[in-house]
Parts: C-alpha cells; structure tokens; sequence
C-alpha cells in the first residue's frame, strides 16, 4: 500500500524533506527517491509538491541549495541542511512525536466517555 | 538569523527572478531526465517514460507556478507585469504622456519646492536645535494699558528670574533678545553683522553643541560687561575668518568694545528665530554693547522692560499645562512687588519649531499660502488628467472587455489601470523634482534663514509620496470604469453609445476645476491689485535718487559733542561729492521702520482732537525740499533757526487738521515738542504734506518736526541719526563714493551703511510682489490647465455625437442649434464651477486678507473680472469643437455609423 503525501497533514512532506537532508546533501529527484526508500516505498512524494516545499524550507532559512556536479557528470541543484534546520528538525521532530502520541492515544481509547 | 535569510531570499527573489526562473527550469529538467532514465531503466520505451516522467511530476508548469507562488513573489511579480504593461501602454500614446506627466511635473514641483521651504520653516525644528518636543517658547500673556494680548508677548528680566527660580515644571528658561545690528571692527574692514544677547544657558538649553571653543559660563552672565566675551556661528566665521581654528581667544572689536571669542556653534545654527544670527554674547553684554538701551542695568530691574523672548527645556514627566500653571504662579508671586504690574499675568507655551514663522502676514506667511496654491493647482492637474483618462478609459472599453472575458479578475483589471496611473505619476514627479530644483532656485529670492528650502531626502520623500497619492486619486475613478466593464456590452457594441448620463463624471471634474481655477484667480487678481496699490501709495517722499547714510557713532565710544561734529562734517563732505544734489540730516529715517511719540500737553484745548500720537522726527535744514515733502503753508527749517530763540514745529497736515478746532495753527503757539514739559508751547512755522512715517504699509499718522541744529541731545539714542543724501542719476552708482566720503573723516569709523531708499522699502513690498507674481504664475496655469481640460471634454463630446448631429443636421437643424448643444454642454459646468468659486472665493478671502493691502478680499471688481476672464476662456475652449460640430457632414457622419 502507498500513500501520497497529499493525504498527510500539512508540513509532513517538510518533515520528511528535513530529515532525508539530515542524512547528506541531496537533489531534487534524489530526496524523492531517499524518502521513499526510507519509508521502505510506502510513501510516494508527490513529485510536484517536492519543489514548493523545498522553496519554503529555503525562505525559513533551513536548507541552502548550491549547483554541484553528480557522479553522472551532470549539473544539479543540491540541498543541505543549515545549522537553524538541524534546529528545526529536532524541534519538528519532538513536535511530531508529541502530535502522534496524542492521536494514538485517542485513537487506542477503549474506556468509555472521558 | 530566519528574517535576515527570508529577506535575503526575497530580495534575490525580487531582483534575480529571470535568473531563479531559469534555475529551476534546468531543476526540473534533470529531475524529468533522472525520472525517465528510471523508468527507461525498468523497461519503458523513451518516449512513453519521459511521459510518465512528465506526468509523475504533475506538470511542468504548474510544478513552476507552485514553486513561485512558494518564493512568496507572486503579487511582485504582478507589479512587476502591470508596471511593464503601464510603460508599454504609456509610450504608445506619447502626446497624451507627455501632457500628462508634464502639468503633472509643474504641479508637483511647485508643491515639493513650496514645501522645501515650508518644511524648514513650520514642520522642523531649527537646524541644530535638540529635543525640541521637550522645549517650548513661552508668551506672557498680561493687562497693559487696559488690553490683554491674546497671544502672550515676550516679558522682563524680572519675569525671566521669577521664572527661572521658582517655576517648577522647567529643567532650564533661558532668554535672548532681539536681534541687532553689531559693527565688527573699524575704519577700512569694518563691517556690520547680527548679534544677539542671549542669557548663558541659552545655545546649551537649545541643545546645540560647539563645533569648537565653548559656550558661555554662568558667571559670564552674571556682571554687566565683566566678561566681554562671543560665540559666533559657523557661517560667520567660515565667511569672515575663514574657518580659522585659530579665532578662539581672539579678541574682536564689536560696537566699540573689546569682545573675546570663546566658541563657535556647530554648522547650521544660525539662531531659534527668523532672522540668521552671526555671533551671541551674554545678556550681561547687552548694555556694554549698546543693544539694550543707555548701556546701564536699569532695564534688568524695570518690570515693565517687556523685550526678551524665553525658551524653556520642560522637566522630565511634566507637561505643557503643568508648566505653563507653574510658570504663571512664579509671575504672580513676583508681580507681588510691582503694584503696577498685572497681578493676574498668565503663560502661553509654544512649540520652538513654529517660532520662526510667528508672522503670517511676510514672506513665511505667503510660503504657506503657496503650499495651498501649489497643492490646488495640483488638484486641477489630477482632476484634468483623470478626465483625459476617463476618455481613454471609454476607448479602452474593448480592451478590457477582452481581458475579463479571457478571465482577469476585476481586482485584478483595477490594479493593472491604477497602476498605469501611478506610473504616470511617477514620471510626472520625476520631472517634477526637477522643475522643483529650478523652482527653490527661484525661491532664494525669498528673504529666508540659509539651508531653508532645495532638496533633501524628506522633500524626495513628499515628492514620491504626493506622485503615488496624485496617481491614486485621478487613477481610481478612471480604473473602476474601466473595470466595470461588461465582457458582453463591450465586445458588442463597438461604439461608444449614447447611454444617458455618461460624461456626468466628466462634466463634474470641469466643474471642480472652473471652481478651483476661480478661486486662485481671485486670489491672483487680489494679489495683483493689492501690489499694485502699494507702488501706487503716495509717500509724500520722493523714494528715487535717494541714499540713506548712517554710521553708529555711539557704540563706537563717541562723545556727544564729537558725535555731532563728525555728523555735521560728514553732511557737508558729502553735499561736495559729485553727483550729490544735497544731503540733510535726520533722525528717524522715514519708511525705516522706527518712530517715537513726541511730547504734547494732553490738558489744552488746543490737542482735544488729537487721537494717535502724536509722533516726532527731527530734521536738518532743507530736509523737505530734499525728500521731497511738499510744504503746504509757511516754510521749512533753515540755517538761520538756531538755538536759544523761540522752539519752532513744522508739522503735517494730518496733525494740522487735529489742531484746527482750536483756530488755524500755522503761526500760533501749539502745546507740542519739549518745551511743553517746561509748561511752554511751539510756535509753527509750516504745514507739510502727511508722508508716510514708519512702514510703506502703515496708515498716516500725526507727527510733527523739530529742527536737527537745535538740541540734538533731546534726540533719542536708537533709531537714528542718518544722512538723507539726493543724488543726480542712479543712486547706486554713487554707493561707494558715499561711503568713501564719510570713511575718510576719520581712520577709525565703525561701519558706514549706504542704503538705496529703494531697497529699505524692498522688504516691506517683497511678500506684496511676491504674492502678485507666484499667485498669478500659479493661476494661469491651472487656468490653461482647465482650458485644455474642457477642451478635451468638448471634443470628445463632439467626436462621440458625431452621428447624432449628423441626424440632426440632416433634420434640418441650423448651425445655431448646433453650436448651442456644444456650447449648453461645456458652458454649464462651467457656469456652475464659476458660480461655486465665487461663493468660496468669498469665503476664502477671510484667510489672505492679512496679506492684502488697500483691497477688500471680497472686492466685487476683482471677482467679476475673474468671472468675465473664465468664461472668455471657456468659450474659447469651446470653439474648436463647436466649429467642427458644425462641420460635420451629415452624410459621412451616418455612413460612419
């Protein structure tokens, strides 16, 4: 089963972007690529959400980009993250934690009225 | 560091966008090419996987418009599309264009250079002055003789040490006087220049810093000429000494005394007040120099020696009220010791920042009344174009109707039209800083403070701002029509159509404008006449080929004796210089601003009719066959009146009429001149035509003449004496010989001022000729604004009936008829404009009545002249499209339909 991220809450994709580029510099193509793998392809990004996204991540000041050359020999936009996004990851991160928790536990409810 | 990267990014975005554009673009790409190598990688044929590449994607252009809209630069984006849109549309109507931003370019440049001076003048403080929300002018507001001076007046030395020492609300007061003419030096370099008494806190108090030396210690202050000592301002040592570092603890001669100088104020203070001052010195100097009246200290104890003028720093958390209420109570527990002074005096405080244009009525006053014109001038010049613009807007109706129908949104087809408006506006205010640039160069015929007036940022500023405002306001109208265009109605009906009640909106603007225009005609035709009734003024004085001579013997050191000497050498050196018809001694000069009421004995019969006055002069031998005064009946003064016979009087013949109740004067003995306080009368021996006394501008007044040769010493010792000399040919011509003549009496005289008559008169008519010339300037142009603006209504009503009058003509109407549908459709709104400019003109005059002289503001003449003149105009406005109305064929105009 696959899901599209359009089916996510909002900022998931962010998310998801901030911690692939925790792992190293990445293109485009290639964050798509390392967020489906690490969802172990249950994600599929949405390929025309990824560029927006990375376009908000960089006015936050969280990611930088810069033109490098890939083992192909051939010219693309890498994304890395700064100092303030490594921030923001552990931030987001704890948030996330914290949200997810709240709706499991609402969801694992089996008491009756609170 | 989130805001510095997001506005970093913005930036680029805004000035790298072609370059991000085409980043993201080869972005794509190389994701489009790695997704197909992938998808040809499991096996799909290359142009079925760089489909699927596409389609995984979501689009290449939406991808791009996403992305864009996520840069946060869309709406920029837009502005920067309407703005190369609004240049395209701009330059393909250049004639339009150019008409536009160029009554644009004069209304906003006249008001941007007005407002240079105005914002020097009324909205900032005085360069150099700090804090100025926390300082404050105070105005003594006391009974004096019965009348209560609603605005405050300046007060005493005693009020300034009641103040000073018990009003709580204040940190500091400080006090100066008016400022005088101080002679710098002597013999060849001296020269003369404006000091000013100031009390020793004052320059700090302001908060203005020395740009080298010091200010004034307390102790400076404190002795009557102990510390002779001077600050000067920057401007007058750079032009004097040359910005000589060395001027501190130098010693100049001023007025005579020895004065050291301790200090130089920081450039660009030249004083809190209108007139530009040179150099200050203590208040404790102001009787060793001679400003202050007899040089001795009576005046700092006299409560009634109402001459100095306070500034105040307010105490911290306290507010005007409270310290004004303070004030008031320090003066009423030191009125306690005066039983003649008012016991319940109050106080006035006053912004610093509005002192220096305290005069309405002079040349400040009239920079504000320009401000307003300019500003009016301007508003018919956005009112024309938003008329142009309506027209064009009907034009462009198809154009617009075929953008919505494409599906721009209204919003959006109102921004695209404002912002064209704006543009406009802009390159008008860009020329306009220009002719703003020429006009404060004009400006400097303004007699106003230095540094007042030009271009700086904050007049750059009002400059954007008044052409965005000025866009805004003739762009809305003409942007809502144009977006109120129907897709179906406009793409329709190509023709303009003739739905009732289009062009109401056009026919108000002309009227709007005939009803500005009115009313700065009026005020124009106002101004005129009142310049014209000033030249017009009989003086009773012959003003040509007359010099005014004068050198201040008596701050020099001079004795009486030898000041009367030199004085008699100094007329008759100069009756032997070339060119000189004579030369008359005199005490007050008349038109020189200064007078004084002479003695009379109040009790006799004989003065019962005398109401003002009456005033004093003394005069040399032949003074008034050299002024030019008539002598009416009896004769004037000559060499053989010498002292120790009977006292003698002319007078004029105002003061003439008052005595004659009493039977005719000439010959009889009046109660007049100083003989009365030794219960004595004069005896006249000539009636003179009533000249003018002090001002140009003032009404006549009772006054009487003493002979200069006997007793000069009864002569006060301000105001005067001068040497009147009438010269052959042009008097400045003569100027320097004049001066040479005097100089050479002596190696050591102070500064010997030569004045042309003509130009002590100049001060007084300048804001007279001033008003008549930028008021007519200003109102012609709006004036020719409005013609070519009803012109353009007119013709465009023509152009848009063609068919109409065709159908009439053929009908069977007559020229006539025709010419009168043209003419009922422009002279109606004209005949309204001019009816709601006259009612405003007479509401208005109120206002420029102070600045008027020997002319009603509601002058009936003037205001139907003004109406004559714009309906001349108008109908001349009209003709053009009237004569082609009537041209038109009645055939071609039907084919066309």
């Amino acid at each position: 089963m696959t899901i599209r991220d359009g089916e996510l809450l909002q900022g998931t994709l962010e998310l998801m972007v901030l911690k692939a580029l925790s792992l190293g510099s990445m293109h485009g193509w290639g964050l798509a690529q390392r967020i489906e793998q690490m969802s172990q392809e249950v994600f599929q990004v949405s390929q025309g959400s990824l560029y927006p996204a990375l376009q908000r991540l960089k006015r936050k000041g969280w990611i930088t980009s810069d033109w490098r050359v890939t083992e192909n020999n051939r010219r693309a936009r890498y994304y890395s993250l700064t100092p303030a996004g490594e921030r923001a990851l552990d931030r987001e991160v704890a948030q996330w934690h914290r949200a997810s928790q709240a709706v499991n536990r609402v969801l694992a409810w089996e008491g009756g009225l609170p | 560091m989130r805001l510095v990267a997001e506005i970093r990014e913005r930036l680029r975005a805004i000035f790298f966008l072609s370059r991000e554009d085409r980043e993201l673009d080869e972005e794509l790409r190389f994701h489009l090419d790695m997704q197909t190598e992938e998808y040809i990688r499991r096996g799909m044929d290359p142009a079925e996987a760089r489909r699927q590449a596409v389609l995984r994607l979501g689009g290449l252009a939406q991808v791009r418009e996403a992305t864009r809209d996520a840069r946060g630069v869309r709406w920029l984006d837009d502005v920067v599309a309407d703005t190369r849109y609004a240049f395209r549309t701009l330059l393909r109507r250049p004639i339009f264009t150019a008409a536009a931003a160029g009554a644009l370019a004069l209304g906003i440049g006249g008001t941007t250079a007005i407002f240079g001076i105005v914002d020097a003048l009324f909205l900032r403080p005085p360069t150099g002055v700090r804090g100025a929300d926390t300082l404050a002018r105070i105005y003594i507001v006391r009974d004096e003789g019965g009348i209560r001076t609603p605005d405050g007046g300046p007060g005493s030395y005693v009020d300034y040490l009641a103040m000073r020492d018990n009003a709580h609300g204040f940190s500091g007061v400080a006090v100066s006087l008016f400022p005088t003419d101080l002679d710098l030096d002597r013999g060849e370099r001296a020269e003369r220049l404006v000091g000013q008494a100031v009390s020793w806190n004052y320059l700090e108090l302001l908060g203005v810093r020395p740009a080298i030396g010091r200010f004034f210690h307390a102790e400076e202050d404190s002795i009557q000429g102990a510390h002779p000592v001077a600050v000067l301002s920057h401007g007058y040592w750079r032009r004097r000494f040359g910005a000589d570092s060395t001027i501190v603890g130098r010693t100049l001669l001023l007025n005579g005394q020895s004065v050291t100088v301790i200090g130089v104020a920081e450039r660009g203070f030249v004083g809190a007040e209108a007139r530009p001052i040179d150099a200050w010195v203590p208040m404790a100097m102001a009787g060793p120099l001679g400003v202050m009246i007899g040089g001795n200290a009576e005046w700092r104890t006299q409560p009634g020696m109402a001459v100095l003028r306070y500034v105040a720093r307010l105490a911290p958390g306290v507010d005007r009220e409270q310290a004004a209420a303070s004030a008031a109570a320090a003066l009423r527990h030191a009125a306690e010791a005066y039983p003649d002074m008012d016991p319940t005096p109050e106080v006035r405080l006053e912004s610093v920042v509005h002192a220096r244009a305290a005069r309405l009525v002079g040349p400040e006053g009239v920079a504000l009344l320009l401000l307003a014109v300019t500003g009016v001038v301007l508003v018919v010049a956005c009112a024309n174009i938003a008329n142009l613009l309506l027209a064009r807007s009907t034009a462009r109706r198809r154009e617009m109707a075929v953008r919505a129908s494409l599906g721009a949104a209204r919003g959006r087809l109102i921004r695209q039209n404002l912002t064209e408006s704006v543009v406009l506006a802009l390159l008008g205010g860009a020329v306009g800083v220009g002719v703003a640039a020429i006009g404060s160069g004009l400006a400097r015929q303004f007699p106003l403070p230095p540094g007042v007036g030009g271009i700086n940022g904050r007049v750059l500023a009002f400059a954007f701002a008044v052409s965005v405002l000025s866009g805004l306001l003739f762009g809305l109208a003409p942007a809502l029509r144009a977006a109120g265009a129907r897709p179906m109605a406009g793409l329709k009906a190509d023709t303009a159509g003739m739905r009732p009640g289009r062009g109401r909106l056009r026919r108000a603007l002309v009227t709007f404008q005939v009803t500005l225009c009115v009313l700065l005609l009026a005020g124009a035709g106002l101004m005129v006449q009142s310049l014209r009734q000033v030249l017009a003024i009989d003086t009773g004085l012959d003003i040509d080929r007359l010099l005014v001579v004068s050198v201040d013997l008596r701050n020099a050191g001079y004795p009486a004796a030898a000041r009367e000497e030199l004085l008699q050498a100094a007329r008759d050196r100069l009756r032997q210089v070339p060119g000189v018809e004579n030369a008359v001694i005199v005490h007050f000069t008349p038109l020189g601003g200064m007078s004084m009421s002479g003695p009379w004995d109040r009790t006799g019969a004989d003065t019962a009719g005398i109401r003002e006055g009456p005033y004093v002069n003394w005069v040399g031998a032949g003074y008034f066959a050299t002024v030019g005064t008539r002598v009416l009946r009896g004769r004037e003064f000559d060499e053989q009146d010498r002292a120790g016979t009977e006292p003698i009087v002319v007078i004029n013949e105002r003061l003439a009429r008052a005595l004659s109740p009493g039977g005719d004067p000439l010959g009889r003995c009046v109660p007049l001149g100083f003989a009365v306080r030794e219960g004595g009368c004069s005896r006249v021996i000539g009636i003179v035509e009533t000249a003018r006394h002090r001002y140009l501008d003032e009404p006549t007044v009772p006054l009487y003449y003493l002979p200069w040769d006997r007793n000069p010493a009864a002569t006060p010792p301000w105001g005067g004496p001068s040497i009147l000399v009438r010269v052959r040919g042009r008097p400045t011509d003569l100027t320097a010989q004049v001066r040479a003549a005097v100089a050479s009496l002596a190696p050591d005289l102070p500064y010997v001022s030569v004045q042309t008559m003509e130009d002590l008169l100049a001060d007084t008519i300048l804001p007279y000729r001033l008003g008549a010339v930028l008021f007519g300037l200003f109102s012609a142009l709006a004036l020719l604004i409005a013609a070519v603006g009803l012109y353009g209504v007119l013709a465009y009503f023509v152009a848009e009936r063609t068919a109409e009058i065709g159908i009439r003509r053929s009908l069977g109407a007559q020229e006539r008829n025709v010419v009168g549908l043209v003419l009922r459709q422009g002279m109606m709104p004209v005949a309204v404009g001019i009816g709601l400019g006259l009612g405003a003109a007479l509401a208005a005059g109120r206002l420029i009545q102070a600045l008027l002289y020997g002319v009603s503001a509601h002058a009936p003449v003037t205001l139907a002249g003004v109406a004559a003149l714009l309906t001349a105009i108008a109908l001349l406005a009209c003709y053009l499209p009237a004569r082609r109305a009537v041209r038109v064929d009645p055939m071609v105009a039907l084919r066309a339909e």
